[in-house]
């Protein structure tokens, strides 16, 4: 079986063929098409440009993801993310199906960024937990069995990538804030500013990372100075409530496999505080970071849900849905 | 300086302009959900701030005042949420909200490529708009209120 899968939720566009012999995956094309350069001079996504440019990237990308043998199937993302930017893809996903007489699979980016794992052979032992952070999103899922998912806890006000983002432009460091407040952290002391660990004690698998942001900002002046040490201590906060709530998730669902997904999963401080816990309080439990090009939006991870979804037999009528922008991953999509 | 402490700069659709001390986040939920009490539906509220001010915060009580149930997130990602509303408010239909963050936009063509012209104003829904300098809302339209938060 050959996929071809379209992703244009956000900034990239990205276009994967994935084939899938008796269960091994082979990834034929890869493709991503950034378009960071272009909203970095924006400080941002600006939806017009974003759509526009998916449009103009598009077809290059299509030329050269179709220059091989026929896809059987056609995947896309379907939500959440830029409404404008999310139709264009759709709209090109339904074209294709339909000139190639091929199902078209519409996929939950969230479900993509779970999914993202399998494309490394990992495996996966049920129930599964993945913790998905990203600029968008911060969501603990639990996975019973594939193709159930479960959000048990999630952000109630910015996402932790969010955060990132809105710390670097209040130290007034470059777009995107997550690479650079990280950077900068890498220099500083993470003890020597007291910041807030919002939520950690509540009796929940939920986040809050908007009073940390508001917490920066009200930091004396002398203090917002030490730019790395603010980074630093900011990191060491949001990590600390990640890798706690996580390990708060793992006990009440009993998940035997620990998955990342998200483009916050790339951020290194994060990855040894969890390696570091792990092997130390669970040391049974398998957890896996997917390779940094697969943590940032792609459209391989896109594949290989879909694949689930089409092995699974659950796809729906191209007739019964639209994009979403607000698709929730335990949701069917409308 | 009290970092919970807020002033909120409330001008009305008449030009009318009054001030309101706000303690904490709580009184500013509690701030939104009175506001929430005098919407008939079709307004738009303009929130100015910095990043942090607390508009988010001030949009959570706006929902909970409409009756609605679900969490309020921030917008910045998505650029625009729909929450529909649940709650019957005397004899009229349960107002839904709009909450758009014009945080990553520059102008009042961004707003349409998204849909938001299509919520703005409509006699069904309460538009919250975080951020309405960066896309030109105030050019385009009068709020029915316009609040600036430091
Ligand atoms: N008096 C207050 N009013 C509002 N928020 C407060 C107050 N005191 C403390 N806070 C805290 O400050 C934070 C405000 O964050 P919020 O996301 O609401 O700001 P915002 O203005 O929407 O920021 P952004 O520009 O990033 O959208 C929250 O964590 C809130 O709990
Ligand atoms: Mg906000």
């Amino acid at each position: 079986m050959r996929i071809l899968a379209i992703e244009t939720s956000c900034d990239e566009t990205a276009i994967a063929v994935l084939s899938i012999e008796d269960g091994i995956f082979t990834l034929e094309k890869n493709l991503v098409s950034s378009q960071i350069s272009t909203h970095a001079q924006y400080g941002g996504v600006v939806p017009e440009i974003a759509a526009r440019m998916h449009t103009e990237s598009l077809p290059l990308l299509l030329k050269e993801a179709l220059d091989g043998p026929r896809p059987d199937y056609c995947a896309v993302t379907a939500g959440p993310g830029l409404i404008t930017s999310l139709t264009t893809g759709v709209n090109a996903a339904r074209a294709l199906s339909y000139s190639l007489g091929i199902p078209l699979v519409p996929v939950n980016h969230i479900e993509g960024h779970v999914a993202s794992n399998l494309l490394e052979g990992n495996a996966i032992e049920y129930p599964a937990l993945a913790l998905i952070v990203s600029g968008g999103h911060t969501e603990l899922i639990s996975i019973p069995e594939p193709g159930h998912y479960i959000i048990i806890g999630k952000t109630r006000d910015d996402a932790v990538g969010e955060a990132f983002d809105k710390v670097a432009k209040i130290l007034g460091l470059p777009y995107p804030g997550g690479p650079a407040v990280s950077k900068c952290a890498e220099m500083g002391d993470a003890k020597s500013i007291s910041l807030p660990r919002p939520m950690i004690e509540s009796n929940d698998c939920d986040f809050s990372f908007s009073g940390l942001k508001t917490a920066v900002r009200y930091l004396s002046e002398e203090e917002r100075s030490r730019v790395d040490d603010v980074c630093a201590s900011f990191q060491d906060a949001c990590v600390d409530v990640l890798v706690s709530k996580t390990l708060r998730a793992l006990r009440t669902t009993g998940a035997r496999t620990l998955l990342f997904g998200g483009g916050v999963t790339a951020n290194r401080a994060l990855r040894s505080a969890f390696t570091e816990t792990m092997s130390r309080d669970f040391p049974m439990i398998p957890f896996y970071f997917p390779s940094l090009s697969y943590c940032t939006d792609n459209a391989a991870m896109i594949a290989a849900a879909a694949y689930g979804i089409i092995t699974r037999g659950a796809i729906p009528p191209a007739s019964s849905w639209k994009p979403n922008p607000q698709w929730h991953i335990d949701e069917p999509l409308v | 300086m009290n970092p919970t402490e807020r002033t909120l700069t409330i001008t009305d659709a008449l030009g009318n302009i009054h001030t309101v001390r706000i303690a904490s986040a709580e009184v500013m939920e509690g701030f939104g959900e009175a506001l929430a009490a005098q919407c008939k539906g079709g307004e738009l509220i303009a929130l100015k701030g910095d990043l942090g001010a607390g508009k988010t915060t001030l949009t959570k009580g706006i929902a909970r005042g409409l009756g609605i149930a679900e969490d309020i997130t921030s917008p910045t990602f998505v650029l625009m949420k729909v929450y529909a509303g649940n709650k019957k408010r005397g004899d009229s239909a349960p107002l839904s909200l709009c909450h758009i963050d014009a945080y990553r936009l520059s102008t009042w063509h961004d707003l349409e490529a998204i849909g938001a012209d299509e919520y703005i104003g409509h006699p069904d829904t309460v538009t919250v708009i975080e951020w309405p300098e960066q896309a030109g809302v105030l050019e385009h339209c009068a709020p029915a209120w316009s609040i600036a938060i430091v």
